[in-house]
């Protein structure tokens, strides 16, 4: 199996300041390097095999710099996009769409892809916390291209997660909520998310090495 | 009306918030800050400088923040401020209870000390408008003044007219984060009500 080789961006902001709410997502982590978001257009991308893009990243400088992004993809690799995404810097994507709120279980999510890297999570455990909702995910990137496989999904079908594999070289995830290296919501199977995603990259990763063959 | 400027970190949250209709229409200029020039402030009356920028761009940015204040400007600050870069900033970092008003007997922990201050006693802000989480507090230098306090010490909001010749309003709430997210209500509250008194009140 393919070494995985992250680069996730890093906003530079203060939340993800060590010791600060959400600095989890800036921890170092295995397989994971942390670039300030502006070196993307100088640092040298060929040591990775991933990229990772989360909330408080800057999307002008993604859509000045999309030919980075548009070639990490045509080189077979995988680009994971975190966030609401409101450039057109991700082939394939539209932009993002807020849910419409009208009562708590309107954040419910469902899966729709058994056999995932969210199979075995408790959905009521990932759209609550202590009782609360909406941590999680606010709306949707909808679906511009038909072959994409969605993963997870509002009770109304709207898509959160899904892989398109069609639109480049590459494999995109395009995830309209929290950070799918690191978010949990305690103690409970939410934990599972990142494990799984993790070694599903890794057999993607596999399955891009093959030419998309398999 | 005073003309606002607002920095923008090209990230959604601030994306949303500063586009939103209602918030963009009392911004004269949105100043993406990979492109902030100290000329954007010319003619402007206020600047916000939203909370969750990139540290290296604030702290490039803050000398000529800092001018602008100090040639009479008025400065809004929005959340936790764990570089240095206010005039006479001192910071303390406190961990963020997101379920407070889960607890019987719910006490948020702000204390409105100040509500003779226009923003609140012009009926622009509640302090309801202003309850949802914080990040930390400021611990205040002689001669500003804080409007809402913390039960267990430090400030949550204050307004600093002597540390420049103009006015730096400071606060570790972080509505641009939240409103930007789709996320806590009553982060609206606080934009719609805070906008307008920027804008023409008494401050």
């Amino acid at each position: 199996m393919p070494e995985i080789k992250i680069v996730k961006l890093d906003g530079g902001h203060a939340f993800g300041k060590e010791g600060r709410a959400m600095a989890a997502s800036n921890e170092p982590m295995d397989h994971v390097t942390n670039l300030d978001q502006y070196e993307l257009a100088t640092a040298d991308l060929s040591l990775f095999n991933v990229l990772v893009i989360t909330d408080f990243i800057d999307q002008e400088y993604l859509l000045e710099h999309k030919n980075i992004i548009e070639d990490f993809l045509g080189e077979g690799k995988i680009v994971v996009a975190c966030t609401h995404i409101f450039r057109p810097w991700l082939p394939g994507t539209n932009l993002f769409m807020p849910k419409n709120i009208y009562k708590h279980s309107d954040y419910e999510m469902q899966v729709v892809k058994a056999d995932s890297f969210f199979r075995g999570v408790d959905m009521n455990e990932l759209a609550y916390r202590k009782g609360v909702s909406g941590f999680y995910s606010r709306g949707y990137h909808p679906l511009t291209n038909k072959d994409v496989e969605v993963l997870l999904s509002f009770l109304d079908g709207t898509p959160i997660t899904y892989i398109d594999r069609s639109t480049t070289n590459g494999t995109i995830v395009a995830h309209s909520a929290r950070d799918l290296l690191t978010y949990a919501t305690g103690e409970n199977t939410t934990q599972l998310i990142s494990k799984q995603f993790m070694e599903w990259l890794g057999e993607e990763l596999e399955y891009l090495a093959g030419g998309k063959q398999a | 009306m005073r003309k606002i400027a607002a920095l923008y970190s090209g990230h959604a949250p601030h994306f949303r918030t500063f586009h939103e209709p209602k918030i963009y229409q009392y911004i004269e200029k949105i100043i993406y800050l990979p492109r902030f020039q100290e000329s954007d402030l010319t003619d402007m009356d206020v600047l916000i400088v939203p909370s969750q920028l990139h540290n290296k761009l604030l702290l490039e940015a803050a000398p000529a923040i800092i001018r602008f204040a100090d040639n009479g400007g008025i400065v809004v600050a929005f959340g936790p401020q764990p570089w240095e870069w206010i005039p006479n900033q001192k910071w303390e970092s406190r961990p963020t209870n997101f379920w407070w008003w889960l607890e019987p007997g719910a006490d948020s922990g702000l204390r409105l000390v100040a509500p003779d201050y226009p923003l609140f006693k012009d009926g622009h802000l509640t302090i309801q408008a202003c309850t949802w989480h914080q990040h930390g507090v400021f611990h205040l230098q002689e001669g500003m003044q804080s409007l809402i306090d913390m039960k267990d010490g430090g400030s949550l909001m204050y307004v600093d007219k002597v540390s420049s010749k103009g006015t730096w309003i400071v606060t570790t709430l972080d509505p641009d984060f939240h409103f930007g997210s789709y996320f806590m209500p009553a982060t609206e509250h606080f934009l719609v009500g805070f906008l307008p008194w920027l804008a023409s009140g008494e401050i």
